[in-house]
């Protein structure tokens, strides 16, 4: 049977029940925000697919505190599909190489985690980061 | 590189956006061996030479950031479009917008696949910054005709934000249901 087209009365009704029924999780009130790099090479390295997927997972996993950005090429073309995360008390780093195997184990890994994925790290922690000198990146870990 | 004729309309869309358009619209029209597509924005327009380097894979236009040395969307929709012996038009003007026609046929052995286009969609009505973007779809399918029209004001007026996950998987849902449906709702 065909899918009936939807109308946007309906997604707005979908939203609101979807608002109801989702439990606020307590995260410190701080919000964690993924940005994929979806520029021309992005786009043809498959960042649409690391996109859906991210999307799917943070469902999955209920991570309701996750705003997802997109922006153009990060500036590591020769990395795509890249992906920048940007969280409370993790040092913002941008992943590469993230295929939908890489989102799970970075949704899993660093946002539920709270642990590097450190062999996809294409660019360096933040700068107090690296002054507090005390990061496993930062001791080439 | 494999592309889908979704990921070129993103692509496009990224373009205007970057390019500071307020409003972008998208018109898709497919009918028995013919697909044309139009886009156009109030972005900051281009004048000839820099639609003459926009057409150029080794260029790219400065300020996007640093160390980027191609720009190849452009380049290669219109190579596509030259494969396919279709046409396109790029009219630009500084101050004044940009838009781009292009038509072709999408039975050609050559036609990239129109690929996961709700996805396309999702992405580009999600684009970081403020404007508002109209996609319109028609399609004329052995006599049966169907059309829909979105608006990203009308879908931020449904969700409220667009980044959140809740926003991000019902507006997925929204738009493959448009396309799922060849019936108008």
């Amino acid at each position: 049977m065909a899918q009936k087209k939807m109308t946007l009365e309906e997604l707005r009704k979908l939203r609101e029940d979807k608002k109801h029924s989702v439990e606020v999780r307590d995260t410190g009130s701080k919000t964690v925000e993924i940005t994929v790099g979806m520029g021309t090479s992005g786009i043809a390295s498959g960042a649409k697919e690391t996109l859906k997927t991210l999307v799917a997972e943070l469902e999955k996993h209920q991570l309701t505190h996750v705003a997802v950005r997109q922006s153009g090429g990060l500036g590591l073309e020769h990395a795509e599909p890249t992906m920048e995360v940007r969280m409370p008390d993790m040092p913002t780093v941008i992943y590469g190489q993230v295929s939908p195997e890489i989102v799970r184990r970075i949704v899993s890994h660093h946002i539920i985690g709270h642990e590097l994925v450190d062999e996809h790290i294409y660019d360096r922690p933040a700068a107090d980061i690296l002054d507090a000198g005390d990061h496993p990146i930062v001791d080439g870990e | 590189m494999h592309w889908t004729l979704a990921d070129m309309l993103l692509d496009l869309v990224h373009n205007s956006v970057q390019a500071n358009a307020r409003t972008v619209s998208i018109d898709m029209s497919q009918a028995p061996g013919e697909l044309t597509i139009r886009i156009a924005d109030d972005g900051k327009g281009m004048d000839r030479r820099q639609r003459e380097r926009a057409l150029d894979p080794f260029y790219s236009e400065p300020g996007k950031h640093p160390g980027r040395r191609v720009g190849l969307g452009l380049p290669f929709l219109v190579q596509t479009v030259q494969v396919l012996d279709g046409w396109y038009r790029l009219e630009s003007e500084p101050g004044a917008g940009t838009t781009l026609e292009i038509g072709f046929d999408p039975d050609h052995v050559d036609c990239p696949p129109l690929g996961d286009l709700p996805e396309a969609l999702a992405a580009m009505f999600t684009l970081d910054g403020e404007y508002e973007l109209e996609f319109r779809r028609r399609t004329d399918k052995a006599g049966e005709q169907s059309e829909y029209r979105i608006l990203r004001s009308e879908l931020r007026d449904a969700l409220g934000e667009l980044e959140t996950i809740e926003s991000q998987v019902l507006l997925r849902d929204f738009l493959t249901s448009q396309e799922a449906d060849p019936a108008s709702a």
